[in-house]
Protein backbone atom coordinates (compact mmCIF):
# COMPACT_ATOMS: atom_id res chain seq x y z
CA UNK A 1 0.00 0.00 0.00
CA UNK A 2 2.78 2.46 0.90
CA UNK A 3 5.85 1.33 -1.04
CA UNK A 4 4.28 1.30 -4.54
CA UNK A 5 3.46 5.01 -4.08
CA UNK A 6 6.74 5.98 -2.46
CA UNK A 7 7.91 8.03 -5.45
CA UNK A 8 4.66 10.00 -5.65
CA UNK A 9 4.70 10.52 -1.87
CA UNK A 10 8.29 11.76 -1.84
CA UNK A 11 7.75 13.99 -4.89
CA UNK A 12 4.74 15.70 -3.28
CA UNK A 13 6.52 16.09 0.06
CA UNK A 14 9.63 17.47 -1.66
CA UNK A 15 7.63 20.08 -3.60
CA UNK A 16 5.71 21.10 -0.48
CA UNK A 17 8.58 21.29 2.00
CA UNK A 18 11.28 22.45 -0.42
CA UNK A 19 13.92 20.30 1.34
CA UNK A 20 15.13 16.75 0.79
CA UNK A 21 15.58 15.85 4.47
CA UNK A 22 12.22 17.35 5.45
CA UNK A 23 10.55 15.47 2.61
CA UNK A 24 12.10 12.17 3.75
CA UNK A 25 10.94 12.81 7.33
CA UNK A 26 7.45 13.65 6.08
CA UNK A 27 7.21 10.46 4.01
CA UNK A 28 8.43 8.32 6.92
CA UNK A 29 6.01 9.94 9.35
CA UNK A 30 3.15 9.66 6.83
CA UNK A 31 3.95 5.99 6.20
CA UNK A 32 3.77 5.26 9.93
CA UNK A 33 0.50 7.15 10.24
CA UNK A 34 -0.91 5.26 7.25
CA UNK A 35 0.25 1.98 8.75
CA UNK A 36 -1.44 2.78 12.08
CA UNK A 37 -4.66 3.95 10.41
CA UNK A 38 -4.79 1.16 7.83
CA UNK A 39 -7.46 -0.83 9.69
CA UNK A 40 -9.82 2.10 9.32
CA UNK A 41 -9.29 2.44 5.57
CA UNK A 42 -12.17 1.10 3.51
CA UNK A 43 -11.70 3.14 0.33
CA UNK A 44 -10.55 1.96 -3.08
CA UNK A 45 -8.04 4.69 -3.83
CA UNK A 46 -4.98 3.86 -1.76
CA UNK A 47 -2.76 6.35 -3.57
CA UNK A 48 -5.08 9.31 -2.91
CA UNK A 49 -5.40 8.19 0.73
CA UNK A 50 -1.63 8.00 1.23
CA UNK A 51 -1.05 11.33 -0.56
CA UNK A 52 -3.66 12.96 1.69
CA UNK A 53 -1.68 11.80 4.74
CA UNK A 54 1.60 12.98 3.15
CA UNK A 55 0.07 16.38 2.39
CA UNK A 56 -1.30 16.83 5.91
CA UNK A 57 1.98 15.71 7.48
CA UNK A 58 3.90 18.14 5.26
CA UNK A 59 1.63 21.05 6.23
CA UNK A 60 1.99 20.13 9.93
CA UNK A 61 5.76 20.23 9.56
CA UNK A 62 5.62 23.54 7.69
CA UNK A 63 3.41 24.95 10.41
CA UNK A 64 5.91 23.81 13.05
CA UNK A 65 8.93 25.17 11.18
CA UNK A 66 7.46 28.41 9.95
CA UNK A 67 10.84 30.06 10.24
CA UNK A 68 12.27 27.44 7.91
CA UNK A 69 10.29 28.61 4.94
CA UNK A 70 8.03 31.64 5.00
CA UNK A 71 5.06 31.25 2.70
CA UNK A 72 2.98 34.24 1.72
CA UNK A 73 -0.68 33.68 0.97
CA UNK A 74 -1.52 34.45 -2.63
CA UNK A 75 -2.74 37.97 -3.23
CA UNK A 76 -3.96 38.77 -6.74
CA UNK A 77 -3.00 42.44 -6.52
CA UNK A 78 0.35 41.82 -4.91
CA UNK A 79 1.51 38.83 -6.91
CA UNK A 80 -0.47 39.11 -10.12
CA UNK A 81 1.34 40.70 -13.02
CA UNK A 82 -1.59 41.12 -15.35
CA UNK A 83 -0.78 41.63 -18.98
CA UNK A 84 2.47 39.71 -19.03
CA UNK A 85 0.79 36.64 -20.47
CA UNK A 86 -0.53 38.65 -23.41
CA UNK A 87 2.97 38.55 -24.88
CA UNK A 88 3.28 34.77 -24.39
CA UNK A 89 3.18 32.68 -27.55
CA UNK A 90 3.29 28.86 -27.56
CA UNK A 91 6.85 29.05 -28.92
CA UNK A 92 8.07 31.53 -26.31
CA UNK A 93 6.54 29.41 -23.54
CA UNK A 94 8.34 26.32 -24.76
CA UNK A 95 11.58 28.30 -25.07
CA UNK A 96 11.21 29.50 -21.47
CA UNK A 97 10.78 25.90 -20.32
CA UNK A 98 13.99 24.69 -21.92
CA UNK A 99 15.92 25.73 -18.85
CA UNK A 100 15.16 23.13 -16.17
CA UNK A 101 16.28 25.43 -13.35
CA UNK A 102 14.02 28.19 -14.62
CA UNK A 103 11.07 25.82 -14.76
CA UNK A 104 11.68 24.51 -11.24
CA UNK A 105 11.97 28.09 -9.96
CA UNK A 106 8.68 28.99 -11.65
CA UNK A 107 6.87 26.14 -9.86
CA UNK A 108 8.60 26.84 -6.55
CA UNK A 109 7.44 30.47 -6.75
CA UNK A 110 3.79 29.36 -6.76
CA UNK A 111 1.73 29.50 -3.54
CA UNK A 112 1.55 26.08 -1.82
CA UNK A 113 -2.05 25.30 -2.76
CA UNK A 114 -1.41 26.08 -6.45
CA UNK A 115 1.83 24.12 -6.47
CA UNK A 116 0.30 21.01 -4.93
CA UNK A 117 -2.56 21.03 -7.47
CA UNK A 118 -0.12 21.40 -10.36
CA UNK A 119 2.22 18.65 -9.09
CA UNK A 120 -0.62 16.21 -8.43
CA UNK A 121 -2.20 16.87 -11.82
CA UNK A 122 0.83 17.01 -14.08
CA UNK A 123 3.35 14.81 -12.36
CA UNK A 124 1.10 12.14 -10.91
CA UNK A 125 -1.75 12.41 -13.43
CA UNK A 126 -4.44 12.61 -10.74
CA UNK A 127 -7.99 13.59 -11.72
CA UNK A 128 -9.66 16.78 -10.43
CA UNK A 129 -11.75 14.58 -8.14
CA UNK A 130 -8.73 12.87 -6.61
CA UNK A 131 -6.94 16.21 -6.09
CA UNK A 132 -10.10 17.59 -4.46
CA UNK A 133 -10.16 14.58 -2.14
CA UNK A 134 -6.51 15.05 -1.17
CA UNK A 135 -6.71 18.83 -0.67
CA UNK A 136 -10.14 18.64 1.02
CA UNK A 137 -11.72 21.21 -1.30
CA UNK A 138 -14.52 21.10 -3.92
CA UNK A 139 -13.65 20.09 -7.51
CA UNK A 140 -14.40 23.64 -8.71
CA UNK A 141 -11.70 24.98 -6.40
CA UNK A 142 -9.19 22.52 -7.88
CA UNK A 143 -10.16 23.73 -11.34
CA UNK A 144 -9.66 27.37 -10.41
CA UNK A 145 -6.38 26.69 -8.55
CA UNK A 146 -5.02 24.88 -11.58
CA UNK A 147 -6.10 27.67 -13.93
CA UNK A 148 -4.46 30.30 -11.72
CA UNK A 149 -1.32 28.23 -11.25
CA UNK A 150 -0.96 27.88 -15.02
CA UNK A 151 -1.59 31.59 -15.58
CA UNK A 152 1.11 32.44 -13.04
CA UNK A 153 3.51 29.97 -14.63
CA UNK A 154 2.82 31.52 -18.03
CA UNK A 155 3.50 35.00 -16.65
CA UNK A 156 6.72 33.84 -14.99
CA UNK A 157 8.04 32.26 -18.18
CA UNK A 158 6.93 35.18 -20.37
CA UNK A 159 8.63 37.62 -17.99
CA UNK A 160 11.82 35.54 -18.07
CA UNK A 161 11.80 35.59 -21.87
CA UNK A 162 11.34 39.36 -22.01
CA UNK A 163 14.23 39.91 -19.59
CA UNK A 164 16.42 37.58 -21.65
CA UNK A 165 15.57 39.43 -24.86
CA UNK A 166 16.25 42.81 -23.22
CA UNK A 167 19.71 41.81 -21.94
CA UNK B 1 -75.17 53.80 -59.53
CA UNK B 2 -74.53 51.20 -56.89
CA UNK B 3 -71.80 51.94 -54.39
CA UNK B 4 -70.17 49.15 -52.45
CA UNK B 5 -70.15 49.87 -48.82
CA UNK B 6 -67.84 47.79 -46.59
CA UNK B 7 -69.49 46.22 -43.59
CA UNK B 8 -68.63 47.85 -40.33
CA UNK B 9 -66.73 44.76 -39.09
CA UNK B 10 -64.49 44.77 -42.19
CA UNK B 11 -63.59 48.39 -41.65
CA UNK B 12 -62.62 47.66 -38.04
CA UNK B 13 -60.37 44.72 -39.07
CA UNK B 14 -58.81 46.81 -41.84
CA UNK B 15 -57.95 49.67 -39.51
CA UNK B 16 -56.57 47.30 -36.84
CA UNK B 17 -54.46 45.57 -39.48
CA UNK B 18 -53.01 48.81 -40.84
CA UNK B 19 -52.32 50.03 -37.32
CA UNK B 20 -50.51 46.74 -36.52
CA UNK B 21 -48.49 47.00 -39.75
CA UNK B 22 -47.44 50.58 -39.06
CA UNK B 23 -46.40 49.72 -35.51
CA UNK B 24 -44.46 46.72 -36.87
CA UNK B 25 -42.61 49.01 -39.30
CA UNK B 26 -41.89 51.37 -36.42
CA UNK B 27 -40.58 48.55 -34.14
CA UNK B 28 -38.71 46.59 -36.81
CA UNK B 29 -35.35 48.42 -36.48
CA UNK B 30 -35.54 48.14 -32.68
CA UNK B 31 -36.33 44.42 -32.86
CA UNK B 32 -33.52 43.95 -35.36
CA UNK B 33 -31.07 45.70 -33.04
CA UNK B 34 -32.24 43.61 -30.09
CA UNK B 35 -31.78 40.36 -32.04
CA UNK B 36 -28.33 41.52 -33.13
CA UNK B 37 -27.31 42.30 -29.52
CA UNK B 38 -28.64 38.94 -28.36
CA UNK B 39 -26.56 37.10 -30.96
CA UNK B 40 -23.45 39.13 -30.13
CA UNK B 41 -23.85 38.47 -26.39
CA UNK B 42 -24.34 34.78 -26.97
CA UNK B 43 -21.12 34.67 -29.06
CA UNK B 44 -19.32 36.52 -26.25
CA UNK B 45 -20.65 34.04 -23.71
CA UNK B 46 -19.36 31.21 -25.85
CA UNK B 47 -15.88 32.78 -25.85
CA UNK B 48 -16.04 33.43 -22.13
CA UNK B 49 -17.24 29.90 -21.40
CA UNK B 50 -14.72 28.35 -23.77
CA UNK B 51 -11.83 30.17 -22.05
CA UNK B 52 -13.20 29.13 -18.68
CA UNK B 53 -13.40 25.46 -19.69
CA UNK B 54 -10.27 25.30 -21.81
CA UNK B 55 -8.15 23.84 -18.99
CA UNK B 56 -10.74 21.21 -18.11
CA UNK B 57 -11.07 20.39 -21.84
CA UNK B 58 -7.31 19.91 -22.18
CA UNK B 59 -7.27 17.83 -18.98
CA UNK B 60 -10.03 15.53 -20.37
CA UNK B 61 -12.25 16.49 -17.45
CA UNK B 62 -15.25 17.75 -19.44
CA UNK B 63 -18.35 15.72 -20.20
CA UNK B 64 -18.98 14.78 -23.87
CA UNK B 65 -21.66 17.46 -24.44
CA UNK B 66 -19.46 20.35 -23.29
CA UNK B 67 -16.43 18.84 -25.05
CA UNK B 68 -18.38 18.97 -28.29
CA UNK B 69 -19.50 22.56 -27.60
CA UNK B 70 -15.87 23.65 -27.07
CA UNK B 71 -14.71 21.86 -30.21
CA UNK B 72 -17.45 23.47 -32.30
CA UNK B 73 -16.55 26.89 -30.92
CA UNK B 74 -12.83 26.39 -31.55
CA UNK B 75 -13.59 25.62 -35.21
CA UNK B 76 -15.36 28.97 -35.55
CA UNK B 77 -13.34 31.32 -33.32
CA UNK B 78 -9.74 32.20 -34.20
CA UNK B 79 -9.09 34.05 -30.91
CA UNK B 80 -10.18 31.08 -28.79
CA UNK B 81 -8.18 28.73 -31.03
CA UNK B 82 -5.09 30.81 -30.30
CA UNK B 83 -5.84 30.66 -26.56
CA UNK B 84 -6.20 26.89 -26.92
CA UNK B 85 -2.77 26.62 -28.62
CA UNK B 86 -1.21 28.66 -25.81
CA UNK B 87 -2.79 26.50 -23.12
CA UNK B 88 -1.70 23.34 -24.94
CA UNK B 89 1.90 24.62 -25.04
CA UNK B 90 1.65 25.50 -21.36
CA UNK B 91 0.45 21.94 -20.69
CA UNK B 92 3.60 20.64 -22.40
CA UNK B 93 5.66 22.99 -20.22
CA UNK B 94 4.05 21.87 -16.96
CA UNK B 95 4.51 18.22 -17.87
CA UNK B 96 8.21 18.98 -18.42
CA UNK B 97 8.67 20.13 -14.80
CA UNK B 98 11.18 17.58 -13.42
CA UNK B 99 10.07 15.19 -10.68
CA UNK B 100 12.00 14.55 -7.51
CA UNK B 101 12.72 10.81 -7.42
CA UNK B 102 12.72 9.17 -3.98
CA UNK B 103 16.31 8.80 -2.65
CA UNK B 104 17.75 5.29 -2.72
CA UNK B 105 17.84 4.87 1.08
CA UNK B 106 14.28 6.02 1.76
CA UNK B 107 12.64 2.68 0.99
CA UNK B 108 14.85 0.85 3.49
CA UNK B 109 14.43 3.61 6.06
CA UNK B 110 10.64 3.30 5.85
CA UNK B 111 10.69 -0.49 5.88
CA UNK B 112 12.75 -0.55 9.08
CA UNK B 113 10.49 2.10 10.67
CA UNK B 114 7.47 -0.05 9.78
CA UNK B 115 9.16 -3.19 11.14
CA UNK B 116 9.91 -1.38 14.39
CA UNK B 117 6.31 -0.17 14.55
CA UNK B 118 4.83 -3.64 14.02
CA UNK B 119 7.23 -5.38 16.40
CA UNK B 120 8.89 -3.08 18.92
CA UNK B 121 10.79 -6.00 20.51
CA UNK B 122 12.50 -6.89 17.21
CA UNK B 123 13.76 -3.34 16.84
CA UNK B 124 15.18 -3.39 20.41
CA UNK B 125 17.01 -6.68 19.72
CA UNK B 126 18.33 -5.50 16.39
CA UNK B 127 19.81 -2.36 17.91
Amino acid sequence: MILPHLDAAYNLARWLTGHDQDAQDVVQEASLRAFRAFDGFYGENGRAWLLTIVRNTAYNLLQKNKSLRQTTPFDEELHGNAGASECATPLSLLRGAEDEQNLRAAVEALPDEFREALVLRHQDGLSYREIALIAGVPTGTVMSRLARARARLKDFLAKGNREEEAS
Amino acid sequence: MVTFKQPKAFRAVDSALSEWLSSLVRWLPILRQKAHNLLRNSAMNNCEQTRQWLDAYLDNELDPVNTLKIEQHLLACAACLQAYEEQRALGQVTRAVPRYPAPAGLRERILSALRAESDPLTSIHSC
